[in-house]
């Protein structure tokens, strides 16, 4: 996969479990299940948004580009 | 709360699954009364062609026997033979797409339509559309070259060539709906998979 999903990692550093971040997000913890297990097809803005928001980062410190040797 | 092993509660948590579906969720709309209308219309469509498929099969194997031994209608009777059989034929056919559609429609209740499965259902419509009707011409051929005169007996005078080109735009039409709704299945996933 191209693009490696952190959330995990960060969630880690913030001390804070998946299911604090869906109630404060507004996202069900389904959903971000998803996102973390890299399985999403794509982000909406406004998720990214809120998401940085609560975590207080940026988007490249959730996500980031990993050259597979594909393209 | 993260526990020290870095694993967090990921769990489908019920406080959190109770709550309202998140904004960005579509609430299927589901089936209406229209839907409840059709079922019950294919239901009943499904319990008379299989009277008629019971019927067709009596009549059919009646004829046969009273022709194998020899009885009074032996010759008569054949145009009425391949004609039971069309009708049975077309009865199966309703029998099948009913419960096909009826599948379709149990899905648009469930609020799902956009399902591969439907797809495949609408495609094997067209497929059973297209082989009854090759069997039909089949039978048909075979009555006239070895048994039936059309002009004398009339017995297929039915079967234009208008009746197979519905019939062929029917399957198109499955075929073309089958299209559709893998197309819809596709981006029901992308933005089932859209955060």
């Amino acid at each position: 996969m191209a693009i490696e999903i952190k959330l995990d990692r960060i969630l880690l550093e913030r001390g804070m479990s998946l299911t604090e971040l869906s109630e404060k997000v507004g996202v069900t913890i389904a959903n971000l299940s998803i996102l973390k297990t890299g399985k999403a097809k794509a982000i909406r803005f406004s998720t990214l948004e809120a998401i940085c928001d609560v975590l207080d980062c940026q988007p490249g410190d959730i996500m980031v580009y990993v050259d597979d040797g594909r393209g | 709360m993260v526990d020290k092993t870095g694993a967090d509660k990921t769990g489908l948590d019920d406080k959190i699954l109770d709550e309202p579906p998140a904004p960005e969720f579509v609430k299927p709309k589901g089936g209406d009364s229209a839907t409840s209308i059709l079922q019950t219309v294919l239901h009943i469509a499904r319990i008379i062609s299989w009277i008629v498929v019971v019927v067709m099969g009596f009549s059919i194997a009646f004829a046969v026997f009273d022709g194998l031994s020899g009885g009074a209608s032996g010759d008569k009777n054949l145009a009425d033979v391949v004609n039971d059989l069309l009708q049975g034929l077309a009865s199966v056919l309703i029998i099948y797409i009913a419960g096909y559609l009826l599948g379709i429609l149990k899905t648009i209740k469930a609020g799902t339509p956009f399902e591969q499965e439907n797809a495949m259902r609408l495609r094997k419509i067209g497929r059973i559309i297209i082989t009854v009707e090759a069997v039909k011409w089949a039978v048909v051929l075979f009555g006239f070259l070895f048994f039936v005169q059309i002009e004398t007996e009339g017995g297929y005078e039915v079967y234009t060539i208008g009746d197979s080109a519905m019939a062929l735009l029917a399957a198109a039409i499955a075929y073309t709906l089958a299209r559709v709704f893998e197309e819809g299945a596709r981006l029901k996933q992308e933005q089932d998979y859209t955060i």
